[in-house]
């Protein structure tokens, strides 16, 4: 089986594409945050993620991963279609012909792009 | 129209909310970060996890969280990191479609501590929503 991050990183990219898709006003982060929310924490047997402690003999040195060796998860892709909450990191943005603006908490209006 | 989006300048708050980077934030993005008084503290860049490399006493975190689904109610659940007591609000909320919802968490020391401690929250709509969030804590220092 092929593993790690070179294998994670199209799969995972695929499905960001996959809710880009249906949901085409997204930004790269309301895609990262559906991603990320939706995350299965366990392994397609029901046991807890594995990390591998040493490059070598990765079978031999395996402990149960943290979030800093899976960040949220394993990837879920029908989940991620259907987040219910997603986490935005702007307040607001404004579209006033082609002026785009974006506002912050005080509602004052900076960086005109 | 309007819609929520995230952005450069959020990232460039962020960035200019570090102590002292305003020369590094010019130098790579030629952003001027004392000229727009934009920056925003880095507890509160709304991610969709918490994670903390220095604790010490009491903290409060907020996120935003928008419901693109249809009208749910949501409960909150969460496991605090090892050597921390954890607080989150509201516990229950019901929230329509498009609507935002703020989720305060405090996290206040309860065990000084140098390793890492791992906690989560999971929010669980009426609909079949599950919404989790990873809660990480490395330094612990607990208030004198």
């Amino acid at each position: 089986m092929m593993s790690g991050t070179s294998m994670a990183a199209p799969h995972v990219a695929g499905v960001a594409a996959l809710i880009k898709q249906s949901y085409p006003q997204f930004a790269p982060s309301t895609i990262a945050s559906a991603l990320s929310t939706t995350a299965l924490l366990n392994d397609n047997k029901g046991g807890p993620i594995m990390a591998q402690r040493t490059y070598s003999n990765p079978d031999q040195s395996l402990y149960t991963a943290t979030p800093f060796d899976m960040g949220s998860g394993f990837v879920n892709a029908t989940a991620a279609l259907d987040p219910g909450l997603v986490f935005d990191t702007s307040k607001c943005v404004l579209i006033l012909g082609h002026t785009t603006q974006v506002c912050f908490f005080n509602s004052k209006c900076l960086f005109p792009m | 129209m309007s819609f929520p989006y995230v952005g450069f300048e959020d990232y460039i708050s962020f960035l200019c909310g570090i102590n002292g980077s305003d020369q590094v934030v010019f130098n790579y993005t030629g952003f001027r970060c004392p000229a727009n008084n934009t920056t925003v503290s880095g507890f509160d860049l709304n991610l969709p996890s918490i994670t903390v490399s220095t604790l010490s006493g009491m903290q409060i975190f907020r996120r935003s969280m928008r419901n693109i689904a249809g009208n749910e109610t949501y409960n909150v659940g969460w496991s605090p990191p090892y050597g921390v007591s954890m607080k989150v609000s509201p516990t229950q909320f019901s929230i329509a479609m498009g609507e935002t919802q703020v989720l305060s968490v405090t996290l206040t020391v309860t065990k000084n501590s140098s390793s890492s401690s791992f906690g989560r929250i999971g929010l669980f709509g009426n609909t079949g929503h599950i919404v989790n969030i990873p809660v990480t804590v490395i330094t612990k220092i607990a208030s004198s």
